[in-house]
């Protein structure tokens, strides 16, 4: 019996390393097999190297790997009717949970919105994952794979896009857009050239081509960045340019009610409607442009990225919500003061019209809030209430 | 007898190669029937006794062996220790409870298979 050295030994390892078997236990295996081998069949004194050369290309057909790589196609079979359970049921939950939402959205029911969270995350991240490791396991050819893995790859994206805009995330449309870039100029070319090569499915590829060209014009034409861009970018002006002028004229105020011995006292709502408006705008601006803190300077204005539903910022808000509600009853206590206490030339705060319009009811306030044609609409609204705060308070002091 | 007849379907034939469609299939029943038989085997000691079984007619090859082996080991079926001999490490395979069970339902399942085979299509023995 041919008796190993340790080199040897070590030799037979790293060899089996080198031709590419990663797993332990299979190199420990191959390792044991091959000293057996050698062991049994080599007489003392005859060429080790020569022989090992020779037995090893008896243990593959092309080459060594793929013993490992039938191991873990053997692994991966034996887990392939789990998978196809959990990917057919976390389809229909998550189809189920979908649809649930669009409709609880349609009808404004509470609760849609996390069924539309759901529904996409489980998609994404259960759904989708697993029917790419399904049918990758059933193709052979590696282009197939990697088509099928560009396919469910875009429609992640195009999902994860849709979460970020339900949850009022940024970078939503550059999800939405490099979802539909990668399946126009990666997926389709490579998906449809191979396709029409073979007689099989060369109609079912032009179908889906097509649908595809299709489903991707639909969505980029509810895009439509620049009219959009271009409206948006005018009202925020307008808005920045209000906003200036309250900052300035709030400032001047300031300096005016705090000369004399006797300061004048703002009215006992006033620092609170302030405080309601600008934590309003504040939230809308962050929806609006995808930017936090507070409104830039003008002529500083962000990239908008945002295409806006008014009415959808305040489903998907309840705290502003919260403080619209709360804006209306400290108005309407405001108002009351105002004509109580006979301040000369007061001027109510509009109760009926704009944001404020129907606010003590949830969903007309929503309602309403949907007349709006953007987001910076309702936030000159609000500079609006504050500025007739502020003319108030001039005239009080006027009158003082 | 019965066991015999199992072992042939396997990998290798040196009388006569088998389609793989026909062997597919039949490797695990034969390491669930040799570790029914040896309370533990090693992957060499496996080949080599499909060898002495069969007087050399079918050959296991490592390329199906040791995926399989490893498969029935992620499933439960076996279970398995180590031994260092010198500076290799060798495993060693035996049958897990759920193992033996599955070993007597698929010899079970082999054996009516073939009868059923044999009426299909009419094979009559030898010397009949």
């Amino acid at each position: 019996m041919y008796c190993l050295s340790e080199q040897q030994i070590d030799f037979i390892l790293n060899d089996i390393r080198a031709r590419g078997v990663e797993m332990e236990d299979l190199q420990s295996n191959l390792l044991d097999h091959i000293c057996c081998l050698v062991e049994e069949n080599l007489k003392e004194g005859e060429d080790f190297e020569s022989f090992y050369r020779q037995t090893i290309p008896l243990f593959y057909k092309k080459e060594l790997w793929e013993l490992e790589e039938e191991t873990i196609t053997l692994l991966i079979f034996k887990n392939y009717p789990v998978m196809k359970k959990a990917m057919i049921r976390s389809g229909i939950i998550s189809a189920s949970l979908l649809s649930l939402g669009i409709i609880g959205k349609f009808l404004r029911l509470p609760g849609s919105s996390p069924c539309l969270v759901l529904g996409i995350v489980l998609m994404s991240f259960v759904f989708l994952p697993l029917l790419f490791t399904l049918k990758a396991r059933e193709q052979k050819n590696v282009k197939d794979k990697v088509i099928i893995g560009l396919g469910v790859f875009a429609a992640s994206l195009m999902c994860l896009s849709v979460l970020f805009k339900i949850m009022l995330w940024p970078y939503a449309m550059v999800l939405g857009l490099s979802s539909v870039f990668i399946l126009l100029v990666l997926f389709l070319p490579i998906y449809f050239v191979n396709g029409i090569r073979n007689p099989d499915t060369k109609v079912n590829s032009i179908v889906t081509s097509i649908l595809l060209i299709g489903g991707c014009g639909l969505f980029l034409s509810l895009v439509s960045v620049k009219r959009l861009q271009g409206t948006l970018v005018n009202e925020l002006s307008i808005y920045t340019t209000g906003e200036q002028i309250l900052k300035t004229e709030q400032g001047q105020l300031a300096v005016l009610t705090s000369r004399g011995s006797k300061p004048l006292q703002a009215m006992p709502e006033t620092e609170h409607i302030n405080k309601l408006c600008e934590a309003l705008k504040s939230s809308m601006f962050e929806y609006a442009t995808g930017h936090a803190g507070s409104v830039p300077a003008f002529g500083n204005i962000p990239d908008l990225h945002q295409d806006f539903n008014p009415g959808d910022f305040l489903i998907g808000n309840p705290k502003a919500m919260d403080q619209l509600e709360e804006l209306e009853r400290v108005v309407l206590d405001y108002n009351k003061r105002g004509k109580d206490q006979m301040v000369s030339g007061f001027i109510s705060v509009a109760e009926d019209s704009g944001i404020l319009a129907h606010a003590n009811a949830r969903r007309s306030a929503k309602a309403r809030f949907d007349y709006y044609s953007s987001v910076l609409v309702a936030m000159n609204n609000l500079t609006q209430v504050e500025m007739t705060i502020l003319q108030n308070e001039e005239r009080r002091l006027i009158s003082n | 007898m019965y066991n015999r007849i199992m072992y042939v379907c396997v990998i290798k034939l040196k009388a006569m190669l088998f389609s793989s469609e026909l062997i597919k299939g039949t490797l695990k029943t034969i390491l669930l029937k040799l570790l029914a038989d040896n309370k533990r085997m090693y992957g060499y000691e496996i080949t080599q006794r499909v060898k002495d079984l069969t007087g050399d007619r079918i050959q296991l090859t490592e390329g199906a062996l040791y995926p399989t082996l490893h498969a029935m080991e992620a499933e439960g079926l076996l279970t398995t220790e180590t031994e260092y001999i010198g500076k290799r490490v060798r495993k060693y395979y035996s049958l897990s409870k759920e193992g033996k069970s599955k070993s007597k339902e698929k010899i079970s399942e082999f054996s009516e298979f073939l009868d059923t085979m044999k009426v299909l299509l009419d094979i009559r023995p030898k010397n009949a």
